[in-house]
C-alpha cells in the first residue's frame, strides 16, 4: 500500500464529482489565505468574512470551469480579487476598522510615536499601517508577491494587467515601503 | 547599477544566468550591496505582518441545490459521455433490428376471425353428433336403454364442444391482444423514428 498527500487535484476532482467533504476539505486549505488577503484589501473582518464565503462558493459553482486543476491558486485568488473590488466598487473606500489609529494620519510614521524597541506584534501593526499607505493596486501587487509567493506571471493572471504593469506597481510600492520603514528597520536590528 | 534589476533579484525573478550576474555585481560594487541589504531588510519587515485565524471556519454542507446536477457532471465527463453515446447507439440499432424483424407465424394466428373459428367448431361438433347418431342407428333393438345412452352420450358430445370452444375463445383473446400490443408498439416506434424515415 502506498501512502501520499492528499493533493488540490485530488480534491478538485473529487469534488467535480459532488464530494462536498473533498471541497470542505480544500477550503480548510485555502480560507486562511483567501481570507487574509480580502481582509488586507477591504480592512473590515465581517465584509473579508464574507466575501470569503463568497469567493469559495463561486469557486465550487465553476469548478468545471478550471481548464489547468494546477492553476487553483491563481484561479482562486483571481476570483477572491474580482469579489473584492466588486465589493469596494460597490462601498465607499473610507470604511477603515482595522490599525484605523495609525492609519489615519498618512502624514506621520508608523515608528514615530514608541521611540523604544518595537515588539513583533507592534511590528506587525505598524508594516500593516505602513501598507495602508500604498495604493489599492500596489498593496495587492505587494500582497500576492511577498505574502502569496506568486511569480510575476501568476499575478498579471490574477489581475488581468501584463507583465510590465505589475512590476511597475511592486517595485513603485516597494520603493514607498523601503522609505516608510526604514526607521524601523533600524530598531529591527536592534530587536532581532 | 541601472540595468541590474535588484528586486527581481530579490524576488527570485532571474533567470539562472542573469541571478549569477547579479550575484556578481553584488560582490564587487558596495553601493548596490547596501541597496541590496535595504530591500532585504524592506521584505524582512514585511514578514512580520500576522495572518488572522478566521472568526469561523467556512464549510460547505451537502445541499442538493448547490450539488452540480446528475447531467453537469455527466456532461464535465468526456469518458462518460463517449461510453453513453456507443451505448445509445448500440441501442438504436438493436431496436432497429427488433422492429424490422419478420413477423412469427404464431403471431399470424392472431388474424384469425372468432366467427371463422365458431364455424369450425360447430362443424367438429356437429359431424362427431352424427357419428354417434350413425352407430346408434347401426344398433339393430333399439330400446329404452339404448335412447338414455344416446342421450348420454349426446350430452357428453356438447359438454365437450361447450369445452373447446371455450378453449378457443381465450386463445383467440391470446392473439387478439398479442397483436393489439404489436400493433401499440409499431405506432411508437414510428413516432420515435425520425419524419423522413416513418
Amino acid at each position: 500500500m502506498i501512502f501520499r498527500e492528499v493533493e488540490d487535484r485530488d480534491l478538485i476532482l473529487q469534488t467535480r464529482k459532488g464530494k462536498v467533504e473533498a471541497y470542505n476539505l480544500l477550503i480548510s486549505r485555502w480560507e486562511k489565505r483567501i481570507y487574509n488577503y480580502v481582509l488586507r484589501l477591504v480592512r473590515n473582518r465581517e465584509d473579508a468574512l464574507d466575501l470569503t464565503q463568497d469567493v469559495f462558493m463561486k469557486a465550487y459553482q465553476n469548478m468545471n470551469k478550471l481548464d489547468d486543476v494546477e492553476r487553483f491558486g491563481p484561479w482562486l485568488f483571481r476570483i477572491a480579487h474580482n469579489e473584492t473590488f466588486s465589493l469596494l466598487r460597490r462601498h465607499r473606500p473610507d470604511r477603515v476598522e482595522l490599525n484605523e489609529a495609525i492609519a489615519e494620519d498618512p502624514g506621520s510614521s508608523p515608528f514615530e510615536s514608541g521611540g523604544g524597541r518595537l515588539l513583533p506584534l507592534e511590528l506587525s501593526v505598524a508594516v500593516t499601517a505602513a501598507l495602508t499607505r500604498l495604493k489599492p493596486e500596489q498593496r495587492e501587487t505587494v500582497m500576492l508577491k511577498v505574502f502569496e509567493g506568486f511569480k510575476f506571471e501568476e499575478i498579471a493572471e490574477i489581475l488581468e494587467t501584463p507583465v510590465s504593469t505589475i512590476k511597475s506597481r511592486l517595485y513603485t510600492a516597494f520603493d514607498l515601503l523601503k522609505d516608510v520603514l526604514a526607521p524601523a528597520g533600524k530598531q529591527l536590528g536592534k530587536t532581532v | 547599477m541601472s540595468d541590474i534589476d535588484l528586486k527581481a533579484y530579490l524576488f527570485g525573478e532571474l533567470a539562472e544566468e542573469e541571478r549569477r550576474r547579479v550575484a556578481a555585481q553584488l560582490e564587487k560594487d558596495p553601493a548596490l550591496r547596501a541597496e541590496y541589504a535595504r530591500l532585504e531588510q524592506t521584505q524582512a519587515m514585511l514578514g512580520f505582518v500576522q495572518d488572522e485565524e478566521l472568526p469561523r471556519r467556512i464549510a460547505f454542507v451537502s445541499d442538493k441545490v448547490f450539488e452540480p446536477s446528475w447531467w453537469q457532471r455527466f456532461l464535465a465527463s468526456g469518458p462518460q459521455l463517449g461510453f453513453a453515446s456507443a451505448a445509445l447507439l448500440a441501442l438504436a440499432m438493436v431496436g432497429h433490428g427488433w422492429l424490422s424483424r419478420p413477423v412469427a407465424p404464431a403471431m399470424q394466428a392472431a388474424k384469425f376471425d372468432e366467427a371463422v373459428v365458431r364455424q369450425v367448431v360447430a362443424a367438429e361438433v356437429s359431424q362427431r353428433m352424427n357419428d354417434v347418431l350413425r352407430q346408434v342407428s347401426d344398433v339393430p333393438n333399439s330400446d329404452v336403454k339404448t335412447a338414455q345412452l344416446i342421450a348420454v352420450a349426446m350430452k357428453q358430445a356438447e359438454k365437450r364442444a361447450e369445452l373447446d370452444r371455450a378453449a378457443d375463445r381465450l386463445t383467440i383473446e391470446e392473439n387478439f391482444n398479442l397483436l393489439r400490443r404489436l400493433i401499440s408498439r409499431d405506432q411508437v416506434a414510428s413516432y420515435q423514428r425520425p419524419a423522413g424515415e416513418r
